[in-house]
């Protein structure tokens, strides 16, 4: 069995790892980062950017750079999230002729796993590099929150990138399994997660390999990106008290408080107190303005306190919902870049009575926890089994719209359960199976997974007939489910296969499209660098021209003149060849002129 | 691992058919020593993930270990033509040669786990040796561009100090231009000290915006460029051979005016397209 990587699909960045040697290495991209931003861009030429390189370039291309998608996946157009979402990105997303949330951009519309696909593709490249070898399976991990669509989507999202996903774990779960949790008998563990955007706080129970969600909450729209803000705009605001200066209208000094605000911000992790040094930030009649500021560690935690007070609530709620005391917790965790601010170890002591654990590096923790969980598939690490759950509970609908569930979320599957329901009238020949899943009591407040009907039944009184109803799933999540009539043996069944709202043969042709344009970018690439060069020599070629070219004889001129008017022409040319090809005879040109000159010299 | 674990398995395991049945065929050493050949097990290999792997430090033990005992395991099959001089029953000699096909299989079965754990151990460690010759080469260069990313900052004022100077110099006197000549010339320096380190200045103003080179921080109409093309440097960026240490800031022209990248403040969350911008 090839190697297994450990996928981190975040929000803001992701991090792959693998499991080499007994221990986990980071994986990192080509431009030499440990994490990728979760950013794709489109340009107008057919390139696709990714990382670091899509986002230096989204000032330019706005509506074609797709920034976290991952509140898009699995996600009907008119839920809540992206409804909020529309309102704040730049790009432009529309509605799926299913219903899904999916993204226009330039001419095409793309689904969210599709632009998912292209992060992770990526992502494998650099795997493939890393370790010499082809890459074709991985686990990735989601938020506790995900459920079945979700994750489906998620995995498809892996299958286009030519992925086949091993698994898809809880992000809580993986960073548990990093701090080598799994091996011991009965623990209860809290996952605090700050991340860039998105903040999440989870309580785990581990029993033998099982890694139970006790409970799960969080804020989407809470991140260290936050953290950053409030230093930048207590330097602006103390500048312009000083100055008169508002520098939230230069951009370059936004970028560079930006940067320093981001640095300062590190470095108080480790220091009382660090000094904001930006010279010549601006300038005006009196003469050039610096900044030369001392933001103690006690002044950056009254900036951020709100926004840290407001992650203790979810907390509480978490607590709350697993009904569980903070001293119940044996140990909680410290997950996302944020983290690291003594302050957050400060207030998650308070709320949770204990120290948490913060020795593994916190960006890279889930990811570290995947590639762990592929060395168990590949049988690489031994003493720990993980078992796969179901996110969220399933069941049907029953009298009066309520929600009686079959199997409860967190039972480890494959898994079967049969109960027994009745009619609700008399001479009642029909019963309406609806499934759905969820955690609500109301039936509509879950989602609907489809619905049949048993009919058939002999007329008898109301709650006669027994109607036995069978829920199965496959340890691929497929659920099987099917209502039978003890008296007459009459049966009637359904398959629900989990979706994504992409249909198997649209993967596969994403699949086939995904990777044609890995060539297709290199081809796009290639192009667009040898059109650079052509240009720039015939920039440069003309200018020489211009100066010395006099002093050629006329026939020479006109031939360098000629090749240079056919590089001009070829330029706007698509056909690399024939850029190519002007490129050489340019070249030629060049050298003709080059060595004229020599001799004249 | 349990790596170890499982040549120790095999060792017992080899030691108790020898022990049952001591006799020996010169085929059977040969066909082994060719088996042996195939998995490619030498002491070199041993030593190689030893140094990867193993808590033992001592070679000597991996070598034995590979090289001296399997060949005991030749005497697991009882050759044919000895049968004949042998007192046992037929029976007995059946239950004999099934119990030693078992091992055989077992053993087969164990061979193969152990040259797949090998295999794969000495992928691991030829990428493991590739990787770090690579990362050999690429940790000079890695160091002066960290080097060199600690020092632009430095640069980048001293630079704009001179801008600020050299755009307020009028009226000042004989000393000021003297003195500002003198740092002009400690920034030269500097400037050159890098190029000798490989580091060479990114061109921007004019040439087509590439995202590999540039980073935008902001979009202008231009009627001086054609669109996409950098029409302003804020600070500027640094490679050193293909490796990029910073990108320059750059402004990029824009056929026609594009609301959408100027419709939020800096002061949003974190999705307008302003904040996703960072350096590296």
């Amino acid at each position: 069995m090839s190697k297994v990587i450990g996928i981190d699909l975040g929000t803001t960045n992701c991090c792959v790892s693998v499991l080499e040697g007994g221990a986990v290495q980071i994986i990192p991209n080509k431009e030499g980062g440990r994490t990728t931003p979760s950013v794709v861009g489109f340009t107008e030429k057919g390139e696709r950017l990714v990382g670091q390189i899509a986002k230096r370039q989204a000032v330019t291309n706005p509506t074609n750079t797709l920034h976290a998608v991952k509140r898009l996946i699995g996600r009907k157009f008119d839920s809540a999230e992206v409804q909020k979402m529309r309102e704040t990105v730049p790009f432009e997303i529309v509605e799926a002729p299913n219903g899904d949330a999916h993204i226009q951009v330039l001419d095409r519309v793309y689904s969210p796993p599709e632009i998912s696909a292209i992060v992770l593709q990526r992502l494998k490249l650099a795997a493939e590099e890393f370790l010499g070898d082809k890459v074709t399976e991985a686990i990735i991990t989601v938020p506790a929150y995900f459920d079945d669509m979700q994750r489906q989507a998620t995995r498809d999202a892996g299958k286009i990138a030519g992925l086949e996903v091993e698994r898809i774990i809880n992000e809580p779960t993986a960073a548990a399994l990093a701090y080598g949790f799994g091996k011991q008998k009965s623990e209860k563990v809290a996952v605090y997660d700050l991340g860039g955007g998105t903040f999440d706080i989870t309580i785990l129970e581990i029993n033998d390999g099982v890694f139970e969600v006790l409970s799960t909450s969080g804020n989407t729209f809470l991140g260290g990106e936050d953290f950053d803000q409030r230093i930048i705009n207590w330097l602006v605001e103390t500048f312009k008290l000083e100055n008169g200066i508002d520098l939230k209208e230069d951009r370059l000094a936004l970028q560079r408080l930006k940067e320093a605000a981001e640095r300062a911000k590190c470095e108080l992790s480790s220091v009382m107190e660090t000094t904001v040094n930006l010279p010549f930030i601006a300038a005006d009649s009196t003469g050039p303005k610096h900044i030369n500021t001392v933001l103690s560690r006690v002044k950056f935690e009254e900036l951020v306190l709100d926004l840290v007070e407001s992650s203790v609530e979810p907390c509480q709620k978490a607590l709350w919902d697993a009904k569980l005391q903070p001293a119940d917790i044996d140990k909680v965790i410290l997950v996302g870049g944020q983290t690291r601010s003594p302050i957050i170890t400060k207030t998650v002591t308070e709320v949770f009575g204990k120290e948490p654990s913060a020795e593994i590096n916190p960006d890279e923790v889930v990811s570290m926890g995947a590639a762990i969980q592929g060395g168990v598939l590949t049988g690489d690490v031994k003493d720990i089994v993980l078992l796969d759950v179901l996110p969220l509970s399933l069941g049907l609908e029953t009298r009066g719209g309520l929600f009686v569930k079959l199997i409860a979320r967190n039972s480890t599957i494959p898994l079967r359960n049969t109960m027994t329901f009745t009619t609700v009238v008399d001479n009642q020949q029909s019963v309406e199976i609806h499934i759905l899943q969820g955690e609500r009591e109301v039936a509509s407040g879950n989602r609907s997974l489809g619905k049949f009907e048993l009919v058939g039944i002999p007329p008898a009184p109301r709650g006669v007939p027994q109607i036995d109803v069978s829920f199965e799933i496959d340890a691929n999540g497929i659920v099987n489910v099917s209502a039978k009539d003890k008296m007459t043996g009459l049966e009637q069944a359904m398959q629900i296969t989990p979706s994504s709202g992409l249909a198997p043969d649209e993967i596969d042709r994403l699949i086939m499209e995904a990777e044609t344009s890995v060539e297709r970018d290199k081809e796009v690439k290639d192009l667009i660098i040898t059109r650079n060069r052509l240009d720039s020599l015939l920039k440069n070629t003309r200018r020489a021209m211009a100066e010395y070219g006099k002093s050629l004889e006329v026939k020479q001129q006109q031939e360098i003149n000629g090749v240079l008017g056919e590089a001009e022409d070829a330029l706007s040319a698509d056909d690399p060849q024939v850029i190519e090809e002007a490129l050489k005879k340019a070249e030629e040109a060049a050298n003709q002129l080059t060595e004229a000159l020599m001799v004249m010299v | 691992m349990n790596f170890n674990n499982e040549l120790e398995n095999k060792d017992s395991l080899v030691s108790e058919i020898a022990e049952e049945n001591s006799l020996s065929i010169e085929d059977f050493i040969k066909e082994l020593e060719a088996k042996e050949k195939d998995l490619h097990i030498s002491s070199d290999l041993a030593i190689e993930i030893d140094e990867a792997d193993f808590d033992d430090t001592n070679p000597e033990f991996i070598k034995s270990e590979f090289t001296v005992e399997p060949v005991k395991a030749v005497e697991i099959k009882p050759p044919v033509n000895n049968l004949v001089s042998n007192d046992k029953t037929s029976s007995e000699f059946e239950a004999e040669v099934l119990h030693f096909k078992k091992q055989v299989v077992k053993l087969e079965t164990e061979r193969a786990e152990l040259a797949e754990t090998i295999r794969r151990r000495q992928l691991d460690f030829d990428n493991y040796k590739k990787r770090i010759e690579r990362e050999r080469g690429e940790t000079f260069l890695g160091q002066i561009s960290n080097l060199a990313t600690q020092m632009l900052p430095v640069l980048d004022n001293l630079n704009r100090a001179l801008d600020f100077a050299s755009n307020h110099s009028e009226g000042r006197s004989q000393d000021f231009h003297q003195f500002f000549e003198g740092i002009f010339l400690v920034n030269q320096q500097l400037n050159e000290v890098l190029a000798e380190m490989g580091v060479s200045q990114i061109a921007s103003i004019g040439e087509h915006f590439d995202p590999y080179f540039h980073e935008a921080v902001a979009t202008e109409v231009s009627a001086e460029f054609p669109p996409n093309t950098v029409t302003g440097e804020l600070l500027r960026g640094y490679r050193i051979g293909d490796k990029i240490i910073r990108a320059a800031m750059v402004k990029v022209s824009t056929s026609a005016p594009r609301p959408s990248s100027n419709n939020s403040s800096p002061n949003d969350k974190s999705e307008s397209p302003e904040d996703i911008l960072e350096t590296e």
